[in-house]
């Protein structure tokens, strides 16, 4: 019937528009690729490039004007009819998405919504169909599979919902699997099980596989070959290891420029900016005159902080998230401590427990010489402005409604720190050394791109000279490249102003290149902490030796042996009401570098 | 405010209700404005030789059981009618983002604040300015201050809840921590921010209230009839509806068609504020 | 005269001693019949009830289809004309749609009793014949309000991952409409039904009087012309009663609708 050579998946001249405010507006401009049969195709890109506008257009899932060829299976799609389209949605391709958190329906048993995948394309009764999702459910390593067919979403973690939407996708036996960056809201080890399961079953079900992503290390984790997109173009498509290693167009060169690679720091003790870009990877040193005899900005002690678990109609307290558990640290000035770890560890937590976004349970925190726990009033404001944030969200960090000068100069202003026109030479100072033209004073948030708010946000961060900076995620949400400069950009300021960074991140590659030390954070406990080069070269954690073998390294030739780790699952830091938690035992193995070792036997199966 | 300062044209073009609202309520608002040009006769002059006239001529919109023009109340009853709707949706917009702040920002006061609000809330608007207007004299004051109340505890939830969303807010949360005083956040940061569906609703409360003020009148707890509103000249017809329909017909058909207004007015207004109507492209 | 009535005690006074009878049951008597409050109430209760229960079913069934199929097709004709009909219906106060209805269907063409009410007692046919018109003309704002929020949440969740999970899936557009959305969206619409049994509340005070109508929305309107303060108390009572406890079950419902509700 159908040639087994000819590709499965054959697209030429694709052209998509999607209708807006103003009429249509082209989103791919003529895109060509092939993706033959038992293979992986990753598409790769930044934001905006139209590489999930690709994928939904294949699923017949926009409202878009297409043109052009769309052959799979020895059919053509474009032109198809609604019915014609859906019958082919399940079965010949599947689809899983980004965010496993909302993509099940809440309201509905998960084993019913397999059922369900299994009984749109295929008559059978309800027995069958539970008998069939339950050997769904054991294919995607869902442990007690029996259990949990009765649970509904809710019960299920992020890596558990992702299992059952692959599993869901697995239901109509599809030829294509459609993957729109699967992994991306997944933490790191998650990730890593993920991607495991999805190449097996590529192998096990003799799928095709369209992977989307924007992360250079998954493609190299995952691929056979790779196709570029850029703007709606294709810029280069061919096998994983040739784009690696020999890229053809200047966008493929520039975007592997900018990606960190973990471990290609071994060897170099401190940070070094981004090679590539405007710098060429030279090394961070301290000039101001400040860091010469560098002084202790930041000093955490025994830090806690619980959340009350509220339940029942009297609101008695059930229970308690121990969110940071007996956290100590120090952060001297021109130094940068990454504080790493998974989401729910207890990282962001801390680094507000500091700024006094919200008030910690015990511990002391002593900050430029503020004892910053128990200051009120004057003293508050005073310490509020030796530390500043920089949040993730760069869309959300800026007051839609106020100019960009106004919201620089405002804090400056209701300190008392200068007068207005003093405010604005210093706006004007701050924003062009953050590489943006002092002008834009005068526009407003919503006309500036990510990476230009991010900027804007650190000027605002500057503007009242702090001694420390928090750094919750901040270049976590970046494009590639704009993650590079805005790194860049921060290892700048510290060696002009010599600011300490607390560096909260998940994303060990750029941690590598950016800090002095590294602590790492597990369920609300620093678990191991000491100089960069040491935690990344000799982790002595079995937490941090898992959490650093999982990071998908973008080097196809260092490409990990396949081995199937059995599903972690994080432990919960929620306790009883009279839990007391056993003190914490640090051990040092070489100066400075300290182990946590109560918590070493959580990981004894792994 | 961006949006604000958008070209008329654009706007009556994208949001052809909105426009079409606000036309209708600027025509109502001068026709009331200005009634002594519009007609020359004295609303309360009775003539009991023309009793309960149909429309004619002389009497575009006929006469009431006293003989009274109804066009000339009608015109005159509109500056009643819109004044009372503006009055409440000022009155209860402004109690309530007050109430709301204030629960939003003081823990204790939330707890009391809000059981009362529930309890407003939990006797049906119109019986509640029933209920008012019985304990006290049907003035114009007193119907205003008892249909703003059943107003007051919606506008002050959703104050209260923006206040508790927006203080959350990573824009907020920066400023707290450049060491802003609560006040500038709340006066500079969260009320702009919280602006949008506040004054929708003004214009929801606004109609209800023209309705309220109709209803009371209509049961016999409303504005005294020596003042002309809408809601009053059709109450006093209401008795005659079968044989004389016309003294019922035009008061209910001009305040259907100023709600209504008022209604698209709202809506328009909804459709344009809206935050996800593309803010971050 | 008024010491016998305890109307020159301090109003906080006289509140509270009625509170005290309210806790015992006793809402007290009528100023002009001296007839208990509550034996007035249980009189009148039965047209008021078959009203206000003919509109609610009615204004359901034809709201929330209309709502769905509108979030569907959305800025297809069904819906443009809907959005409008919507807005202008809620404009329309009550005795509006009463007294033109009433003259139209009643005086002009004849179909419909003009007005009163006939008890359940006498038969169906005529107990509802009769309460077409008036629920009509009760249900006209109550049906527009139910169609906007039905519209609203349906195409919120018809936004939503999971209904783009469920077309990934090649499920048909009937299942995914009502199992997959309609389902999730509804807890506003179950909300909105709760919350707009206050509008029927004071609707029906109108209605009753526009179409003579003997239960407590009548009554109201007669004790105040009266000014007779227990009923008026007993009857606001009642009718708050009721809406809060119409309320606290649509709270167990989200429990069966959302298995993420517990209480």
């Amino acid at each position: 019937m159908t040639d087994q050579n000819e590709p499965l998946l054959s697209v030429r001249n694709l052209r998509v528009s999607l209708p807006t405010e103003d009429g249509a507006a082209e989103i791919l401009h003529g895109i060509d690729f092939d993706l033959n049969r038992n293979e992986i195709l990753a598409v790769v890109g930044e934001s905006g490039s139209g590489k999930s506008v690709t994928a939904l257009t294949l699923m017949g899932l926009l409202p878009a004007r297409v043109s052009g060829s769309v052959r799979f299976d020895g059919r053509e799609l474009t032109g198809l009819t609604r019915e014609e389209m859906r019958q082919l949605r399940g079965r010949g391709i599947a689809m899983i998405f980004q965010e496993p958190m909302t993509s099940l329906n809440p309201l509905l048993k998960v084993g019913y919504q397999l059922e369900e995948a299994l009984r749109a394309h295929e008559r059978m009764d309800r027995r069958t169909a539970r008998a069939r999702a339950l050997d769904l459910m054991r294919k995607v390593r869902i442990p007690d599979p029996e259990r949990r067919m009765d649970s509904y979403p809710h019960h299920f973690s992020g890596g558990m919902r992702q299992r059952v939407m692959i599993a869901m996708a697995l239901a109509g036996r599809p030829k294509l699997l459609i993957a729109d960056e699967p992994t991306t809201a997944l933490d790191v080890t998650i990730q890593a099980e993920i991607l495991e399961l999805i190449r097996d079953l590529q192998r096990l079900e003799g799928m095709a596989v369209l992977f989307i992503t924007h992360d250079m290390g998954v493609v190299a984790e995952i691929a056979d070959r790779t196709m570029v997109m850029y703007h709606g173009r294709a810029v280069e498509t061919g096998p994983t290891d040739e784009v690696f290693a020999a890229p053809k167009a200047d966008y493929t060169r520039a975007l592997l420029d900018a990606v960190p690679r973990l471990g290609e720091m071994a060897g170099h003790d401190g940070p070094q900016r981004f090679r590539g870009l405007a710098g060429t990877g030279t090394p961070v040193a301290p000039r101001s005159a400040d860091l010469k005899k560098p002084q202790t900005v930041l000093d955490v002690r025994h830090l806690q902080k619980r959340f009350e678990i509220k339940g029942g109609i009297f609101g008695r307290v059930t229970g308690r998230v121990h969110a940071i558990e007996d956290v100590s640290f120090s952060l001297m000035s021109g130094e940068t401590l990454a504080l790493v770890g998974e989401s729910g560890c207890g990282k962001s937590t801390t680094g507000r427990a500091i700024s006094r976004l919200i008030e910690a349970d015990g511990g002391s925190v002593m900050l430029d010489g503020f004892d910053a726990l128990n200051v009120s009033g004057a003293d508050l404001r005073r310490m509020r402005r030796s530390v500043q944030m920089i949040f993730q969200d760069p869309y959300a960090s800026l007051n839609p409604r106020i100019r960009i000068g106004a919201s620089l100069c405002e804090a400056y202003l209701v300190n008392r720190l200068g007068s207005p026109a003093e405010a604005q030479d210093k706006a004007a100072h701050l924003l062009t050394k953050v590489g943006l033209n002092p002008d834009v004073a005068r526009r407003f948030p919503h006309e500036f791109s990510g990476g230009q708010r991010q900027r804007i946000a650190i000027a605002r961060a500057l503007m009242l000279d702090p001694r420390v900076i928090v750094a919750d995620e901040a270049v976590s949400a970046l494009d590639v490249s704009v993650k590079a400069q805005v790194s860049n950009l921060l290892m700048d300021l510290q060696e002009e102003t010599g600011v300490g960074y607390l560096f909260i991140s998940h994303d060990m590659a750029v941690v590598e290149r950016i800090a002095h030390r590294v602590a790492v954070m597990y369920s609300g406990r620093i678990v191991e902490i000491g100089p960069r080069a040491a935690v990344f070269g000799t982790p002595s954690h079995p937490y941090t030796r898992r959490l650093l073998s999982a990071v998908p390294v973008p080097d196809p030739a260092r490409r990990r042996a396949a081995h199937a780790p059995a599903p972690f699952e994080t432990r919960s830091p929620i306790r009883p009401p009279g839990h007391v938690t056993p003190p914490l035992r640090y051990r040092e193995v070489a100066p400075g570098h300290l182990v946590e070792e109560t918590s070493m036997s959580e990981f004894a199966r792994t | 405010m961006a949006a604000i300062t958008l070209p008329m044209r654009r706007i009556a073009r994208r949001h052809p209700g909105l426009a079409l609202g606000a036309a209708i309520l600027a025509a109502l608002c001068l026709l009331a404005l200005c009634a002594p040009l519009v007609t020359p006769v004295d609303p309360g002059f009775v003539d009991m030789s023309q009793r309960a006239k149909a429309p004619s001529w002389d009497h575009i919109f006929g006469t009431d059981m006293l003989g009274r023009d109804l066009f000339a109340r009608i015109i005159y009853g509109g500056r009643l009618s819109l004044s009372i709707g503006v009055a409440v949706a000022l009155i209860a917009t402004v109690a309530g983002t007050v109430i709301g702040l204030v629960a939003g920002y003081v823990r204790l006061a939330d707890a009391i604040l809000m059981r009362i609000m529930d309890g407003v809330m939990s006797i049906p608007s119109v019986l509640l300015a029933v209920a008012l207007m019985a304990l006290s004299t049907g003035s114009i004051g007193n119907v205003i201050v008892a249909i703003s109340i059943s107003g007051i505890p919606r506008i002050a939830r959703l104050v209260r809840g923006s206040v508790l969303s927006l203080r959350e807010a990573v824009f907020v949360e920066a400023v707290i921590g450049g060491g802003v005083g609560t006040g500038r956040i709340i006066f500079r940061h969260i009320l702009p921010n919280a602006a949008a569906p506040i004054i929708v609703n003004a214009t929801y409360l606004c109609a209800g209230a023209m309705l309220s003020e109709a209803v009371l009148c209509f049961i016999g707890a409303g504005t005294p009839p020596t003042v002309p509103s809408w809601g009053n000249i059709m109450a006093e017809g209401r008795t005659l509806w079968m044989v004389k329909p016309h003294i019922v017909a035009f008061p209910a058909l001009i305040l259907s068609i100023a709600i209504l207004a008022v209604n698209m007015v709202g809506d328009g207004l909804r459709d344009m504020l809206d935050p996800r109507a593309g803010r971050r492209n | 005269m008024r010491h016998a009535l305890g109307l020159d005690r301090p109003f906080a006074l006289q509140f509270g001693s009625w509170l005290w009878g309210v806790l015992h049951f006793d809402l007290g008597n009528s100023l002009f019949s001296n007839m208990p409050v509550a034996t007035m109430i249980g009189q009148r209760l039965e047209p008021t009830l078959s009203l206000m229960a003919v509109t609610l079913v009615f204004s359901v069934l034809i709201a929330v289809p209309v709502g769905v199929w509108a979030a569907w097709r959305k800025g297809g004709g069904f819906d443009r004309v809907t959005t409008v009909i919507a807005v202008v219906s809620f404009s329309i106060p009550v005795f509006a749609c009463g007294y033109a209805g009433a003259w139209l269907f009643a005086l002009k063409l004849g179909w419909l009793p003009v007005q009163g009410y006939t008890p359940l007692s006498e038969g169906i046919v005529p107990w509802f014949r009769q309460l077409i018109l008036p629920a009509a003309s009760l249900g006209t704002a109550y049906v527009a309000l139910i169609a906007r929020i039905t519209r609203a949440s349906m195409l919120e969740t018809l936004d939503q991952d999971y209904i783009r999970t469920a077309r990934a899936k090649g499920l048909g557009d009937g299942r995914i409409l009502f199992l997959h959305a309609l389902k999730n969206a509804s807890v506003p619409i179950i909300t909105i039904i709760g919350i707009g049994v206050a509008m029927l509340i004071g609707g029906a005070v109108v209605t009753e009087s526009v179409f003579v109508i003997p239960g407590l929305g009548r009554l109201t309107a007669e004790s105040i012309l009266r000014r007779d303060f227990p009923v008026i108390q007993g009857i606001v009572l009642f009718f708050s009663f009721s809406y809060v406890l119409v309320n606290l079950l649509i709270d167990l419902v989200y429990a069966f609708v959302d298995p993420r509700i517990r209480y």
